[in-house]
């Protein structure tokens, strides 16, 4: 509340009495209006409507002060909210507890394939390794990050024939007859390059979430995290039936080659 | 100018349910009525509020930019005075 003002013979002024009742007539006001009356309160409301059991018997604190009177961001009742959206929800970044600024913006854990020009090929997967240097259209750059030791010699060797950039939609042509889980294939691509669709493959550090601790947020992210299960279940039902035989490897790889094409004929296309 | 006309024509006549919800609010905070324990009991219908209410500011936003980039049209009534 603002400080009253007063006039020189210390009458509160008409100002300040009109300030006190005054409302938002613009509607942009209005949301502001609201969203500062509601944020101390959006994440018990969110626990409330989401764990109506879990609040009624929780005996956690609502207070922003620590046992030693210090400002937590969130209260211990919040983090509680926080803690049960990560286990029955979808997984959260492990900042709630330690960030010193309250945030309403929603962070997930980051679970894209990632940047792969920035980590190191190796720790990823065999099968991941080859659709990452196959689908980078950089593939001297990445051929000798791949840990060797893992594929086949001549998996290596077809990795290092391999040149220009790849068409996804050739790809998603060749593998849509496919029974095998070869036809997953366009879809590990797309991971790779994070434009799946679906947020929870696609988002990374710099692209992150854009979701706030609001209902329609939080279903929105529920939703698209069982696309991701579905989606990645897929997907490593494709790694492990490439890793499991020399031959499947090869006509993953074989299959990505087929549909490279030299950079200027794309772009011509 | 008919469609942006149209527009108009058709929009409901409403208050913005936002503006509707912060009176509200307001109201009950100046009584001292205004609880956390109501706020937690009401955030869902505020978040509506605050969602419709968006949605209506952008859609009248859009009416008015479209009659500001409507082309000029005569009009058959003469203004009085000219």
């Amino acid at each position: 509340v603002r400080a009253l003002e007063f006039d020189r013979e210390g009458r509160v002024t008409p100002a300040t009495l009109l300030e006190v009742f005054s409302v938002p007539i613009k509607v942009r006001d209005a949301l502001q209006y609201i969203e500062d009356a509601t944020e101390p309160v959006r994440l018990l409301g969110l626990y409330q409507h989401y764990f109506p059991e879990e609040y009624a018997k929780s005996t956690a604190s609502f207070s922003l002060l620590g046992e030693k009177g210090e400002q937590l961001s969130y209260s211990p009742r919040e983090i509680e909210f926080v803690q049960l959206v990560e286990a029955r929800f979808f997984p959260l970044n492990d900042l709630y507890e330690f960030v010193e600024e309250r945030d309403m913006r929603i962070w997930p854990q980051i679970l894209s394939i990632g940047d792969y020009m920035e980590t190191n090929l190796s720790d990823y997967r065999p099968a991941v390794q080859v659709i990452i240097t196959m689908s980078a259209g950089v593939l001297h750059d990445l051929i000798d990050d791949v840990d060797e030791e893992a594929l086949d010699d001549r998996v290596v060797a077809a990795l290092r024939l391999a040149e220009g950039r790849l068409n996804i939609g050739m790809l998603k042509a060749r593998c849509h007859p496919f029974d095998t889980p070869l036809k997953h294939l366009p879809l590990a691509v797309e991971a790779v390059w994070q434009c799946t669709g679906c947020v929870w493959l696609d988002a990374d550090y710099e692209q992150p979430v854009d979701a706030f601790w609001k209902r329609s947020d939080i279903d929105w992210l529920r939703e698209e995290y069982e696309q991701y299960q579905k989606l990645t279940a897929k997907m490593n039902e494709l790694y492990e039936w490439m890793e499991a035989d020399y031959l499947h490897m090869m006509m993953a790889v074989s299959t990505l080659q087929s549909c490279l094409q030299p950079i200027e004929e794309q772009q011509a296309a | 100018v008919s469609s942006a006309l149209d527009k108009l024509i058709e929009a409901p006549e409403e208050v913005n349910p936002a503006l509707l919800a912060a009176w509200y609010l307001r109201e009950m905070r100046l009584h001292g009525e205004l609880r956390v324990s109501y706020l937690i009991g009401m955030a869902g219908r505020l978040e509506e509020a605050q969602a419709s209410g968006q949605k209506m500011l952008d859609e009248g936003n859009q009416v008015v930019d479209s009659l500001r980039k409507a082309a000029a049209d005569t009009s058959p009534i003469v203004p009085v005075g000219f």
